[in-house]
C-alpha cells in the first residue's frame, strides 16, 4: 500500500479493515494497573517494595500489640466519660435523642445527596450481622478466658516480692454462669507456665514472673556462652563476659523447686450470700475439672488447700478480677464491685466467712499476664464491646432508615425541580439545609437545657413554628377566592396563640410596663408569619391546585394537634422537660463537638463579614478587618484560650461569671473567624471581573452583587478550603485541656491518672485517635458530596 | 419624557424625539494615557449605531463609560435626561435603564439560564418570582431557546449563553441596549444565531450601540456608523457612506484591511 501520494494519483481510498482485535494482556486490566501504577521504573519498585515493607510491618505491629497485649479495658470501662463526660445520667437520654435524631436527618439528607447503592446497604447489614452475631458465635465457640490461682503454703519469691498464696478467694458471678477449676496442665515444665496466658492472682503473678526471669537469665547465659565459644571478641571483653557468667548463676527450674502440680488440691465453693456449699472436690493433675453452675448472681467463695507440701497453678474459667469504685449515691457511699471482663457489678457487701472478709483479686495488680490469644481477645474485649453496642446501632439504623423514608416520602409529594423531574433527592435539599440549622439550635438546647420548659411549653413552641409553616402554605393558596379570608383567619389564630403564650393577658393586668417585651415577641411572631405567607405567595409556583390545599390542611391539624392537646394533659405537663445543666460538667466526645460546632456557626458569618470588609472601599472598615485578621493571625490559638479564660476576667470581673465552656466558645469563633476570612476573601478574589460587572451591569446594587452573585460562588469556590478549616477546628479543640475543660483528650488525661489505668495511655490515645479520625474523614467526605452535588455545572465555564 | 413603545413614523420620529443620549466633550485617562479625547455624540431613540475601530481605540471605554462601568473624567454624559455624575441614584436609575452585553457572556455560572434572567427583574425591579420567571421563559423564546430554561450557562454552547446574556440584559425592559462585541468569543459557526437576535431587536425598534468587527451586520442594520481611532471619533456617517465612500485616510486604511 502507497503510503506517499503518487504524482500521478489525486487522492488514497483505503477500503481494507483491519480486524478488531483485543489489547495485549499488559494494556489493560489490573495486570496493567500494577504495571502502570507500581512498578513502572525502578525506582517506582524499590519505591512500592519499601513502602510496601514499611505498611506491613506497621499494620502486623499494631495489630500484635492490639490483639496480644493492649488492655482495651481502659476503653470499654470508660466508654461514658469518653463519650459525655460526667453529663448528669438522669439527662443523658437528652443526648440520646440528639443522636437518634442526627441519624434520622443523616437518612434525610443520604436521599438529597447521595444515590444509595447495595454497597452502603451491604456495609450496614454486614456491620449489624457482625455486631450481633460476634458476641453469641464467640460464646458458643471459644472457651472463657483463663484466671490463674496459686494454691499453697510455700511463700513465692519473684526478685524481691515475695507472695503467700491465698487458701479463700472471693468473686462475683452471674446467675447461671459456670466456674471451672482444675489443676493447670502447663505445670509440667518452666518453659510450659512461661507460656500461661490469662488472668492472676498475686501469688500466681510472680510464679509466672519468676519463671520468666529464670528463663531470660538462661538464655542470656547461653548467648554469653556461645559468644565466648564462637564470637570474635576483644581480650577486654571476653574477660568482661566470662566475669559475668561465672557471677551468674541460673536458679534450678521453679517448677522443681516449689514441687509445682505435684500433689492434689481440696476445693470448695460457697455460695457468699448465703454461706452454703455449694461443691467440693479433690483435684489432681489427670481428674476432671470441679464445674459449678452457679444459682445467684452475687457474692462466691473459692476454697483451695493443698494437701501436704508444695504449690499448685489452679486454672479456672468464671473467677476474674474486680474493680472496687467508691461512689456517693444520695449522700451515702457506696462501694461498688465491677468485673471488669464485662462490667457486671454488684453493690452487696463482700463475701465473709466467719465475720472476716475474704480477700478478692483486684484489678490495680491483676492485669492480663502473658501473650494474649485471638481468642480471649474477642472473649474479653470485642464480643463484650460489640453485645453493648449492638442494640444501640440498631436504633440508629432504624433512625436513619426511618429518615432516608421521610425524605422520601416528602419527595414525593414536593414538586419536581424542573430540569431534572425525575431526581427526588434534588427536590428536597433545600429542606435539608434548613433541617440541620434547626437540629444544631436544637442541639444545643438539648445539652444545655431551657429553662423552664414545660412539656406544654415545648406544644406550643414547636405549634408556633408549625403556624409559620401554615402561614407559608395559605400564602401559596391567596389567589383563590378563599385565600385572603384564610389567609385573616390564620393569622388571628397565630396572634391569639402568641398572646397566649407570651402570657400577655396576664402580664398586662399585673404591671404594664413587663408587657412591652411579650408585645415585642407577639409583633416578631406575626412578622415572621407574614413574611412566610409572603414566600409562599412567590413559591407558589410548580405546586399543584390539591397539593397546595393539602398542605393547608395538614399544617393546620399539626397546629391543632400540637396546640390543643398538650393543655388537655396539663396535669403531667407543667414539670421542667429540659432542666438547665452545668457546662462544667460536659466532657468528652459532647464538648468537643459542641466546641466545634458552635465555633464553625459562629465563625462562619463573622469570617464571611470580616471577608467583605477586608476588600472594602471604606478605609476605616478595611483597616479593622486588616489590623482583626492579622493579629489573630499572629497569634498561637492557645494564646487565644488562655486569654479567654485567665486574662479576660482579670480584666472585667463581671465576665468571670460567664462559663469557662462559654468563653472557650468564643475564643475559639475568635479565632476561627480570621482563618475563615481569609479563605472566603480567596474566593471572592478567585471569582473573575466580569461577574461583578454584569450584576452592576442589570442595576444590582453592590450589597445584591455580593449577595447573588459573587459571595455564592466564592464559597462553593472555597468549600474544600472551609472543610479544611472545620477539621483543623475540629482537631484544635483538643487545646481546651490545657485550659482546665475536660474535653476529650482532657477525659483520656483523667482517665489514665486513674490508678487501675495507670500506664495505659497508649490505648488510650489509641481509641481518642481513632475517634478524631473517624470524625474527621466523615467531614472531608460530606464536603465531597457538596462539591459534587449541586450546580457542579458552575465549575465548568 | 420620550418613550419608544407606540409605533411612530420615522418623520414624527425625527421630528418630535430628543436624544436618548448626549455625550458632550467626554474625556477619560487611564492613568496617564489620555482614552477617550472630547467624544461628542448624540444618539436618538430608535437609533442602532455601530461603533468600528481598531483595537486599543477606546470604542469599549466608550460605551463602558455610558452605563458608568468606567467613570469619565470630564465631559458630561446624559442619558434619558438624567446626568450620570456621581450621585448614586443617578447611576442606579440609568442602570436601569441600559441593558448591557458583554463579550465574555458573563453569565452566573452558579444560576439556571432562568435564575440568571429572573435575578435582576426580582431584586431590582421586585416582580414576583413567578411573574419574572414567566417573563423569562417568554424572552427564551425570543431568542430561539426555551428548552434551555432549567439549564446550567456551562452546559450550553457559547452562541446559546450569549443569547442568554441577550435576554438576561431584556429581562430589565431597558430603553437602550449596549453591545460589547458581542460575537468575538464565539466559533464562527455560532455568530449568526447572535447576529439574528440582535437583527430582530433592531427592528423591533430598540435603541442599540453595537461595538462589532462584523461588518454584515453593520451594513445591514445600522442607522450611523461611528469610527473611532486614538480615543476620538474621527468619522461617523450612515453605513452606504461609510463602507462606499469614507473620507478620511484612516478610515480608508482601515477598512482596506480589513475587506
Amino acid at each position: 500500500m502507497a503510503t506517499t501520494l503518487d504524482p500521478n494519483d489525486r487522492a488514497i481510498v483505503n477500503y481494507d479493515e483491519p480486524p478488531v482485535k483485543p489489547p495485549p494482556m499488559l494494556a489493560v486490566g489490573p495486570l496493567a494497573w500494577v504495571r502502570e501504577n507500581l512498578f513502572k521504573s525502578t525506582f517506582d519498585t524499590v519505591l512500592t517494595i519499601v513502602s510496601a515493607v514499611v505498611l506491613v510491618s506497621a499494620v502486623i505491629g499494631l495489630l500484635q500489640w492490639s490483639i496480644g497485649s493492649a488492655n482495651w479495658f481502659v476503653v470499654t470501662g470508660n466508654l461514658r466519660l469518653f463519650l459525655a463526660g460526667t453529663f448528669p445520667a438522669d439527662a443523658l437520654w437528652r443526648l440520646e435523642w440528639a443522636l437518634r435524631i442526627a441519624v434520622f436527618l443523616g437518612g434525610f439528607t443520604l436521599l438529597a445527596y447521595v444515590r444509595v447503592g447495595p454497597a452502603l446497604v451491604v456495609l450496614i447489614g454486614v456491620m449489624l450481622l457482625l455486631l450481633f452475631a460476634v458476641p453469641v458465635v464467640t460464646d458458643a465457640t471459644i472457651p472463657p478466658v483463663t484466671t490463674y490461682l496459686a494454691v499453697g503454703s510455700t511463700p513465692i519469691v519473684s526478685g524481691t516480692v515475695t507472695e503467700i498464696p491465698q487458701d479463700e478467694l472471693a468473686f462475683v458471678a452471674k446467675a447461671g454462669e459456670t466456674v471451672r477449676v482444675q489443676i493447670a496442665n502447663l505445670g509440667g515444665s518452666d518453659d510450659a507456665l512461661s507460656h500461661a496466658a490469662g488472668f492472676t492472682d498475686r501469688a500466681s503473678a510472680a510464679l509466672i514472673n519468676a519463671v520468666n526471669n529464670r528463663l531470660q537469665t538462661q538464655q542470656e547465659m547461653l548467648n554469653l556462652q556461645e559468644q565466648l565459644d564462637h564470637g570474635l571478641l576483644t581480650d577486654a571483653q571476653r574477660a568482661d563476659f566470662r566475669g559475668e557468667v561465672s557471677t551468674t548463676d541460673v536458679p534450678p527450674a521453679l517448677t522443681e523447686t516449689y514441687s509445682v502440680n505435684t500433689t492434689s488440691v481440696q476445693v470448695t465453693l460457697i455460695n457468699g450470700t448465703t454461706g452454703e456449699t455449694l461443691d467440693s472436690a479433690t483435684l489432681t493433675a489427670d481428674s476432671a475439672p470441679l464445674t459449678v453452675t452457679l444459682p445467684d448472681d452475687g457474692w462466691y467463695v473459692l476454697q483451695k488447700t493443698i494437701d501436704g507440701d508444695g504449690t499448685a497453678l489452679l486454672e479456672t474459667t468464671g473467677i476474674y478480677p474486680l474493680h472496687v469504685r467508691n461512689l456517693t449515691r444520695d449522700g451515702v457511699q457506696i462501694e461498688q464491685y465491677e468485673r471488669m471482663i464485662d462490667g457486671f457489678n454488684t453493690e452487696a457487701p463482700r463475701a465473709a466467712i466467719d465475720g472476716s472478709t475474704v480477700p478478692i483479686i483486684q484489678v490495680t495488680d491483676n492485669q492480663y499476664q502473658g501473650l494474649r490469644s485471638f481468642g480471649d481477645y474477642l472473649r474479653m474485649f470485642v464480643a463484650p464491646f460489640f453485645r453493648d453496642l449492638g442494640m444501640p446501632f440498631l436504633q440508629l439504623v432504624i433512625a436513619g432508615v426511618l429518615g432516608y423514608y421521610a425524605a422520601f416520602g416528602l419527595a414525593r409529594v414536593l414538586p419536581a425541580v424542573p430540569g431534572a423531574p425525575r431526581n427526588l433527592g434534588l427536590r428536597v435539599r433545600g429542606a435539608v439545609t434548613w433541617l440541620w440549622l434547626l437540629y444544631l439550635i436544637a442541639l444545643f438546647l438539648l445539652a444545655y437545657g431551657v429553662q423552664g420548659l414545660s412539656a406544654l411549653g415545648v406544644g406550643l413552641l414547636l405549634s408556633r413554628f408549625v403556624w409559620v409553616g401554615w402561614m407559608y402554605f395559605t400564602g401559596m393558596n391567596l389567589d383563590r377566592v378563599w385565600g385572603r379570608p384564610l389567609l385573616g383567619l390564620v393569622t388571628i389564630l397565630g396572634v391569639a396563640q402568641s398572646v397566649i403564650a407570651e402570657g400577655l393577658l396576664d402580664k398586662l393586668s399585673r404591671d404594664p410596663a413587663s408587657a412591652i417585651g411579650a408585645i415585642l415577641g407577639v409583633v416578631i411572631w406575626l412578622a415572621i408569619g407574614l413574611y412566610a405567607a409572603r414566600m409562599g405567595r412567590g413559591a407558589r409556583g410548580g405546586w399543584t391546585d390539591s397539593l397546595r390545599l393539602r398542605a393547608v390542611i395538614g399544617s393546620a391539624v399539626v397546629w391543632l394537634i400540637l396546640f390543643i392537646v398538650p393543655p388537655l394533659l396539663i396535669q403531667s405537663t407543667t414539670q421542667n422537660v429540659l432542666p438547665l445543666t452545668d457546662t462544667r460538667r460536659w466532657g468528652g466526645f459532647l464538648l468537643t463537638a459542641l466546641l466545634t460546632i458552635v465555633a464553625i456557626l459562629a465563625s462562619f458569618p463573622l469570617g464571611v463579614l470580616l471577608a467583605l470588609g477586608r476588600r472594602s472601599s471604606l478605609p476605616v472598615v478595611k483597616w479593622t478587618c486588616i489590623v482583626y485578621i492579622e493579629l489573630v493571625r499572629g497569634v498561637p490559638l492557645i494564646t487565644v484560650l488562655f486569654m479567654a479564660q485567665l486574662l479576660v476576667p482579670l480584666v472585667n470581673p463581671s465576665l468571670a461569671e460567664v462559663d469557662n465552656v462559654i468563653r472557650a466558645m468564643i475564643g475559639l469563633t475568635l479565632f476561627s473567624a480570621a482563618y475563615l476570612a481569609e479563605n472566603v476573601r480567596g474566593g471572592l478574589q478567585s471569582i473573575p471581573g466580569g461577574q461583578e460587572e454584569a450584576g452592576k451591569a442589570l442595576g444590582l446594587s453592590s450589597w445584591q452583587v455580593t449577595l447573588h452573585i459573587t459571595l455564592p460562588q466564592a464559597l462553593r469556590a472555597v468549600i474544600p478550603a472551609l472543610v479544611g478549616q472545620a477539621i483543623a477546628l475540629f482537631k484544635d479543640t483538643s487545646l481546651v485541656s490545657l485550659v482546665g475543660l475536660i474535653d476529650l483528650l482532657g477525659e483520656s488525661n483523667t482517665v489514665i491518672a486513674q490508678p487501675e489505668y495507670i500506664g495505659l495511655r497508649s490505648e488510650t490515645y489509641v481509641f481518642i485517635g481513632v475517634i478524631y479520625f473517624v470524625v474527621s474523614y466523615l467531614m472531608a467526605w460530606i464536603s465531597r458530596r457538596i462539591e459534587a452535588s449541586g450546580s457542579g455545572a458552575a465549575r465548568r465555564v | 419624557m420620550a418613550t419608544a413603545e407606540a409605533p411612530i413614523s420615522e418623520e414624527q420620529n425625527s421630528a418630535i424625539l430628543e436624544p436618548i443620549i448626549v455625550c458632550r466633550n467626554v474625556n477619560k485617562w487611564f492613568g496617564e494615557f489620555h482614552v477617550l479625547r472630547d467624544i461628542s455624540v448624540d444618539i436618538m431613540p430608535r437609533e442602532v449605531v455601530v461603533i468600528i475601530g481598531p483595537s486599543g481605540s477606546g470604542k469599549s471605554t466608550f460605551i463602558r463609560c455610558i452605563n458608568r462601568l468606567e467613570e469619565h473624567q470630564e465631559g458630561d454624559i446624559i442619558v434619558d435626561d438624567m446626568v450620570l455624575s456621581h450621585d448614586i441614584r443617578n447611576i442606579a436609575a440609568i442602570r436601569r435603564e441600559i441593558g448591557m452585553v458583554f463579550q465574555q457572556f458573563n453569565l452566573f455560572p452558579h444560576l439556571t439560564v432562568l435564575q440568571n434572567i429572573s435575578l435582576a427583574p426580582i431584586n431590582v425591579r421586585h416582580q414576583p418570582k413567578d411573574q419574572a420567571e414567566a417573563k423569562a421563559r417568554e424572552l427564551l423564546n425570543r431568542v430561539g431557546i426555551p428548552e434551555q430554561a432549567d439549564k446550567y450557562p456551562g452546559q450550553l454552547s457559547g452562541g446559546q449563553q450569549q443569547r442568554v446574556a441577550i435576554a438576561r440584559a431584556l429581562a430589565m425592559e431597558p430603553k437602550i441596549m449596549l453591545f460589547d462585541e458581542p460575537t468575538s468569543a464565539l466559533d464562527p459557526e455560532m455568530i449568526k444565531e447572535v447576529l439574528d437576535v440582535m437583527q430582530e431587536l433592531a427592528q423591533s425598534g430598540m435603541t442599540m450601540i453595537c461595538v462589532t468587527h462584523e461588518m454584515g451586520f453593520a451594513r445591514e442594520v445600522a442607522d450611523r456608523v461611528l469610527f473611532f481611532d486614538q480615543g476620538r471619533i474621527v468619522e461617523q456617517g450612515t453605513p452606504e457612506h461609510f463602507f462606499e465612500n469614507p473620507e478620511h485616510p484612516r478610515t480608508q486604511l482601515f477598512l482596506s484591511q480589513i475587506l
